[in-house]
């Protein structure tokens, strides 16, 4: 009898627990909530890496913001002072609405996958910063994002904030989801001392891409190895950027995702260039195969071995206390066929999504926080701070190059400048092309050891675009 | 006069209680996602319909199916890459894994010590084997390319940026560690009966004809087991080639898990219908897979 008992209790024990595992966490969220709203501004500090909530009064609207900056400022100082930042807006409006933030340890991918499972269920952040990874599609289609481009029109700063995002982010019907406080700024580095050694013009004199393959061809006969590239991002910069060099060549390549061939002239001249003066004047040692851990290319460039990079301008970072001598490295942009006309690629990407779903007070704190982050006061201290580029066109380089004390800081505030007053402005490759810049870029193996020609790789890209239809 | 026998007894009830929550989470865990799966190969869902998936009609039924194998090159690159691993993992490593299991069970000196060794691979997390292969075929700093150097002066071979040698570079980061299937194969081999053993040494069997006469005839069952385990290894490969090659070189190393993700969720396009339809395709190949080997090594009939 007694083993019947306990055997019946344990079944039922059993069941009842897994009908209590499947079943709805809303008793837990309902508790979150109550902790999270008992939390006061004393017991926050800059660094706390999960959930930094202001005090919320119930009596305001609230929303969320969700970003990627959850890093500790020791590992990237940047991830610190945005926190800073977001701290400062929810504190300075404190009186008008709750603005709670969120630092997602999953960064700006991990905000990007919650998306994709929350738009299953119909839902979305209220506010959240992508990071580059472009929900919009997807979001958009599943009407759970909100048009910003009525508030862009209707304010003239907010719109000179957000910089060629405007133009960028509208989309074939007109609309703009998103906007960025900061910009993918790409020109390219290069090291002054390995050019005079070569006897190379240096790339502030170059005119057109001639000039450019003059230098490489001194370069190379000094036994300066000239850059190192690798089967994906540095490699890419350089074809977007050639893809800049004239008006013919720029309309295609502006059409972007909408194009039904590779077979263009311009395009595959720009690989015939990749092939010929850039993959196989270096050698294979000095070409990776690519992914996010394979930046030789870069190491080599700041241990004075190579004598140009091709990265954004980010990699002022990286001349501090390098080998190669942060006296050595300077910024460039690229030339283009037009003799003195320059060019640079300017990617805003994804970045401030909203929710379509928030009530008109929410909307209206949402659309406040990203003026405020696109306001020239902080994009100057996203400069001046080193974290990167801010899109605006309001800033004044010149005024935030006297404010910069250090080397590093004055050589981005030099790059952004650049990157900011080119004469082509374009959108990277993968913003450009979508998912055909990973077909692209797994070509440049084949470019280098000659096993594809350019009509070898603009027939695969065909037969890609062919398949993902 | 028979009685029909009850089923509804209250053994047979406790029964069914226990194993209840076993048949739900299987049912929510395994059984819903496979039909999903194979449902939503037929439907046109990406990201323009990522909330409904729209049933592509009888008369375009296949039209998923048909386009991985007519037109889209990635997906066939994944099939064959796929069933060759499938037959690597099947010809070079079980006769290299049993090869080490029936040197190791004669216990040599310093057997304990090899099989600790041989182990080690298999409890390193895929991703740290992931990276030491990357160091490995590095170009610039890889063991590889120096060794290449020596023999063929200048050669400067970069195994993961060449199409032909980038399949061999994810092979051999995988291939040789058998080191979980040498250890069932070991325990298999220590569990046969030791008068079997001597009778044969009584008899004047050599070290080859022991093998071959008892061991390995004993062993079929659980080398069959062994040989789904590393067939499955093979088709199911992901974590490698995400780590070293992402797919390329000119997509010559995806297989068709990479593929799958890289269509469903590494895509703007977010292709979950084409991506489905290579995991029901992937299904099936395991099913057919698992069935041949299982009718090879009879794994079902105890001699």
């Amino acid at each position: 009898m007694k083993r019947k008992v306990i055997s019946i209790l344990l079944s039922v024990a059993m069941v009842s627990t897994m009908f209590v595992g499947c079943g709805s966490d809303n008793t837990t969220k309902k508790d979150d909530t109550a902790t999270e709203d008992t939390k006061t501004e004393d017991t926050k500090t800059e660094d706390t890496k999960t959930e930094d909530i202001a005090t919320a009064d119930s009596e305001l609207p609230t929303i969320t913001f969700t970003h990627g900056y959850y890093h500790d400022e020791s590992e990237w100082a940047a991830a610190g002072e945005m926190r800073a930042i977001y701290q400062e807006f929810a504190d300075a409006h404190k009186d008008e609405f709750n603005f709670v933030i969120k630092a997602d340890e999953s960064g700006a991918e991990g905000i990007y996958n919650t998306a994709l499972n929350d738009l299953s269920a119909g839902e979305f952040y209220d506010i959240a910063d992508f990071g580059g990874w472009d929900i919009t599609p997807v979001a958009s289609a599943s009407d759970a994002i909100l048009d910003l481009k009525p508030y862009l029109d209707e304010d003239a700063d907010f719109k000179a904030g957000v910089g060629v995002c405007y133009d960028q982010n509208t989309t074939e019907d007109g609309k703009i989801y998103s906007v960025r406080e900061q910009i993918e700024g790409v020109g390219f580095w290069y090291n002054a001392a390995l050019f005079t050694q070569a006897g190379a013009t240096t790339p502030d004199q170059w005119q057109t891409w001639d000039d450019f393959n003059t230098a490489v061809d001194a370069l190379v006969a000094a036994g300066v190895t000239p850059f190192g590239l690798n089967a994906g991002w540095p490699t890419n910069i350089m074809l977007a950027a050639y893809m800049q060099g004239n008006d013919a060549s720029r309309a295609w390549y502006e059409a972007g995702k909408t194009v039904e061939s590779f077979d263009n002239d311009s395009f595959k001249n720009a690989l015939s260039f990749i092939q010929k003066s850039a993959l196989q004047k270096i050698d294979a040692a000095n070409f990776g195969p690519g992914g996010d851990d394979d930046e030789a290319y870069r190491s080599d460039f700041f241990d004075g071995k190579t004598a140009m990079l091709f990265n954004g301008v980010w990699d002022a970072g990286g001349s501090v206390d390098c080998k190669a001598g942060a006296e050595n490295i300077k910024p460039a942009v690229f030339p283009t066929e037009e003799a003195g006309k320059k060019a640079a690629l300017l990617s805003g990407g994804c970045g401030y999504v909203v929710s379509s779903k928030l009530d008109e007070k929410q909307t209206e704190a949402a659309i406040t926080f990203i003026k405020y982050m696109t306001s020239p006061e902080i994009a100057s201290r996203i400069i001046e701070k080193g974290i990167g580029m801010a899109p605006s066109t309001a800033v004044d380089y010149d005024a935030l190059a006297g404010k910069v004390t250090t080397d590093d800081g004055k050589l981005l505030v030099e790059a952004c400048k650049l990157c900011q007053s080119a004469d082509y402005q374009a959108l990277g490759l993968g913003n450009t092309f979508g998912d055909a810049e990973g077909e692209i870029q797994s070509k440049y193996a084949g470019l280098k050891d000659d096993s594809k020609t350019v009509d070898d790789v603009v027939k695969d890209l065909n037969d890609f675009l062919a398949a993902s239809e | 006069m028979k009685t029909r026998k009850k089923f509804f007894t209250k053994k047979n009830g406790f029964i069914f209680a226990f194993l209840l929550p076993g048949i739900v989470l299987f049912g929510i865990i395994y059984a819903y996602p496979l039909i999903d799966i194979f449902i939503t190969s037929f439907t046109k869902w990406n990201y323009k319909n990522f909330l409904q998936p729209e049933f592509l009609g009888w008369d375009h039924l296949f039209d998923n199916y048909i386009k991985l194998f007519t037109v889209d090159k990635n997906f066939m690159v994944a099939f064959w890459n796929s069933i060759k691993w499938v037959i690597l993992t099947m010809v070079v490593q079980i006769p290299f894994t049993l090869l080490v299991a029936l040197v190791l069970a004669k216990k040599p000196r310093g057997w304990r010590l090899t099989r600790n060794a041989f182990i080690i691979p298999n409890i390193i997390s895929t991703a740290a084997i992931g990276l030491i292969f990357l160091n490995i075929y590095s170009p610039s700093r890889g063991i590889i390319t120096e060794v290449c150097n020596w023999f063929v002066p200048g050669s400067n071979v970069s195994v993961l940026a060449n199409e032909g040698y980038a399949f061999w570079g994810v092979t051999f980061s995988f291939i040789l560690f058998g080191g979980s299937s040498c250890l069932l194969l070991l325990t298999q081999i220590f569990s046969i009966d030791a008068s079997l053993y001597e009778a044969a040494k009584v008899d004047g069997a050599t070290g080859i004809q022991v093998d071959r006469l008892i061991t390995l005839p004993l062993l079929r069952p659980m080398l069959g087991t062994v040989a789904v385990m590393a067939a499955n290894y093979g088709l199911l490969l992901y974590n490698e080639i995400a780590l070293i090659t992402q797919g390329g070189p000119d997509n010559a190393t995806y297989s068709l898990s990479y593929y799958i993700y890289k269509t469903a969720l590494g895509s703007t396009k977010l292709n979950f219908a084409r991506g489905n339809t290579a995991g029901v395709i992937q299904f099936l190949l395991g099913l057919v897979l698992v069935g041949m080997i299982n009718r090879a090594f009879r794994t079902n009939k105890v001699d």
